[in-house]
């Protein structure tokens, strides 16, 4: 079972947009093993167009 | 997650103890012993191997181990405890240890701190079993057995009862802060807040120097606002250590009272048992004197019954003669009067034959009169026996009621007296200025809080306020109009990230409600509704929606049943330890209690990856409720009596501790009376 499954329920499960609910669930696995800045960069630019679309 | 095997060391009592379950791997296993013998300094034991909590230094270091250690020799107190972590095998195991040095005889000292290890196998790699092992046993630990929850696993049945009364709000938002990895959270939001402050510099670059302005400024508002987050955030840590604090401190004062209580109840106790004893021996005293006079009379009973039988067979045969008076016919011997018509001659033959009848027959009668009045004193004896032999008997069950009541007392003083001498009475009188200090720090921080949100939501509009006049600022600009969507998408995610606790504690809460309902349910008679309050208060409610009081047993179920919930809810899965379950319920609530226990435990434990131990004395697992419990097929272990040194150590066997079946229900139970 992936350790992380009760903190990705939580994410499911909350109110957030899916594009904010799909990169949260990215930085987390950045989170777990120290990513870089520009790894953050990438799911950033990767989402906030989509995240802009849907509003 | 199971236990495999727990093994401990000079903890206590326990000076070597292994209860190796890894050949049957029950989901129940049963640790029982009479009072002293243990069963809490074994919780205790467990409770040091993962929590670091010590129990008090007289309850720690083995005066066994102590006593039978050279001067500057050392004694290791260890607990080692594999669990087995999953269904593929994995196995981790939790080894504690603290080296004491013997100084003289009573007398130690405690060598460094207590040292722990974590080690793992068959475990998947990379899983984050193994890996949190390799980085830091703390670590690893604070993962699988969050301390925060530590009520929740390792319960004791005397305070079940009153187990929504602590504060259970705080121990699962903590947990829960903990589970949801808040801290990983607040390090992703601040990440993201430097790539959104980064874009916004290159937007008033591209831009031009209006927006450049309104971005110092902007960065200013947030830098402010981010202080006040850290400071708001480090004041409701130290509240809450602060509570965590005062709650000790305020347990301290239970005690006290626990001791006041306990004081008065021990005299009641001693007077209980000196009544006990005197009634004791008053009884024992007149069973032996009555057992001395009727004992004899006893040995002479048989003889008795023949001697009845003689006289009876006597009469039937009228072989007793008739009343005689033989001087009447002596004195018509010496006148020479014939009593039959024919004339005797004195001291002639005939004469003399009927001198040495009537001498044959007087012996005869004689006997028979014996005989007679021998047979009425008979039956006088007899009567006396059969009401002697009464007395006997009432005085034996005066006896046997006696000492029953006197070892209940005596139990219960042995009780009253260990918690007693746990508390410290110095720490005791320096709680409550400890508490005053706490409380007023307490009003501080909630005020320095209150104040930092009220700041924070006035600089959060100056923020929200800059950022709109800079996005219109750099409107019309391409490439500032993609870094803008990108730093705001950025300042989203992480507002979503610093709130994911907030979400986390309400899905826990609407989850732990529904679980809660569905293992309530299986115990609690009638219909019912619960509901989970926001500050995780239980609220049950009957058909009509009146809220209803509970049971002590249905209080104790309530708190079985919510930290199953919880349990399953937060995907925690630690065995679920109890010492006494059955706190102080009398005799018909604890076979109610048992089994609604057993109900609860088939249906957490079908199909289902659970483990529970329970530790009972005497008055808790008896072939009553046995009976109830054997449904569910446990291991049951034991905590004796060492017989070379009773006081100072325990030792563990399996089944039915031998020792239990000298005493009542056990004894019928082990003569096969109680099936």
């Amino acid at each position: 079972m992936d350790e992380l499954e009760i903190v990705r329920e939580f994410i499911a499960s909350s109110n957030f947009s899916e594009s904010v609910k799909k990169a949260l669930n990215e930085f987390l696995a950045l989170e777990f093993k120290s990513g870089t800045q520009s790894e953050y960069l990438a799911v950033i630019q990767k989402y906030a167009k989509a995240e802009s679309d849907e509003n | 997650m199971r236990i495999e095997r727990i093994r401990v060391e000079n903890f206590g009592v326990l000076h070597n103890i292994d209860l190796d379950l890894a050949a049957s791997n029950p989901n129940i296993v049963f640790v029982n012993g009479f009072n002293g013998r243990g069963k809490t300094t074994f919780l205790d034991s467990i409770k040091w191997a993962f929590y670091a909590e010590e129990p008090r230094q007289s309850k720690f270091l083995s005066n066994y181990a102590l006593k039978n250690t050279p001067d500057q020799g050392t004694i290791v107190v260890r607990v080692v405890v594999s669990l087995i972590m999953d269904s593929n095998g994995a196995i981790a195991t939790v080894e504690r240890e603290q080296t004491f040095q013997r100084i003289q005889d009573g007398v130690s000292r405690r060598v460094g701190a207590s040292v722990l290890t974590v080690q793992t196998r068959n475990a998947t790699a990379g899983s984050l079993t193994e890996t949190l092992s390799e980085i830091d046993a703390e670590k690893w630990l604070n993962h699988y057995f969050a301390k925060k929850l530590m009520n929740f696993f390792l319960f004791n049945g005397e305070s079940m009862a009153k187990f929504f009364d602590s504060k259970v709000k705080d121990n699962i938002e903590g947990a829960v802060r903990q589970i949801a990895r808040v801290d990983r959270f607040e390090d992703m939001a601040n990440g993201l807040d430097t790539i959104a402050q980064a874009h916004n510099k290159k937007i008033a670059r591209l831009v031009g120097a209006r927006t450049e302005r309104i971005a110092l400024d902007l960065e200013d508002a947030r830098s402010v606002l981010r202080k006040l987050h850290d400071s708001a955030v480090s004041d409701s840590k130290t509240l809450s250590e602060l509570r965590e604090q005062r709650e000790k401190k305020s347990a301290i004062l239970e005690g006290k009272e626990g001791i006041e209580a306990s004081v008065v109840e021990l005299k009641e106790v001693e007077k209980s048992i000196g009544v006990f004893q005197e009634n004791l021996a008053g009884a024992q005293e007149l069973f032996q004197n009555e057992i001395m006079s009727y004992g004899v009379l006893g040995i002479l009973a048989p003889a008795m019954n023949e001697l009845f039988v003689q006289i009876e067979n006597a009469k039937k045969e009228d072989r007793l003669p008739p009343p005689w008076d033989p001087e009447r016919i002596r004195a018509l011997l010496a006148n020479e009067t014939c009593i039959c018509g024919a004339h005797l001659t004195p001291n002639g033959e005939a004469a003399s034959q009927l001198t040495k009848l009537i001498e044959r027959y007087q012996v005869s009668s004689t006997v028979g009169k014996q005989l007679s009045e021998l047979g009425s004193k008979a039956n006088e004896v007899k009567s006396a026996l059969t009401g002697g032999w009464k007395i006997v008997n009432l005085h034996n069950s005066s006896i046997v009621e006696n000492q029953r009541q006197l070892n209940i007392s005596v139990n219960r003083r042995t009780e009253l007296l260990d918690s007693i001498s746990d508390i410290d009475l110095t720490e005791v009188g320096s709680a409550a200025s400890e508490i005053k200090r706490l409380d007023r720090e307490i009003e501080r921080l909630v005020g320095s809080i209150s104040a930092t949100e009220v700041k924070g939501r006035l600089v959060q509009g100056q923020v929200d306020q800059l950022q709109r006049d800079f996005d219109k600022a750099s409107e019309g600009n391409k490439a500032a109009e993609k870094l803008r969507i990108e730093a705001k998408f950025a300042r989203e995610v992480a507002a979503a990230a610093r709130s994911i606790h907030v979400e986390a504690i309400k899905r826990v809460r609407e989850r732990i409600q529904d679980s809660f309902n569905a293992k309530f349910g299986t115990v609690k008679e009638g219909s019912f509704q619960s509901e989970i309050t926001d500050d995780f208060e239980i609220v049950i409610k009957n058909e009509y929606g009146q809220v209803t009081e509970l049971s002590e047993g249905e209080k104790m179920m309530q708190a079985y049943a919510f930290s199953m919930a919880l349990r399953e809810v937060i995907n925690l899965s630690f065995p679920l330890i109890v010492d006494t379950p059955f706190g102080r319920l009398d005799g018909k609530n604890r076979q109610d209690l048992a089994r609604k226990i057993v109900t609860f435990l088939k249906a957490q434990t079908a199909g289902r990856e659970f483990q529970a131990m329970f530790m009972m004395h005497d008055l808790e697992y008896t072939p009553y409720t046995k009976r109830y419990f054997s449904e569910l097929q446990p291991f049951e272990a034991f905590l004796g009596s060492d017989p070379e040194n009773p006081t100072v150590r325990s030792r563990m066997g399996f089944g039915i501790d031998p020792d239990w079946t000298q005493v009542e229900a056990w004894k019928d139970w082990s003569e096969g009376k109680i099936k």
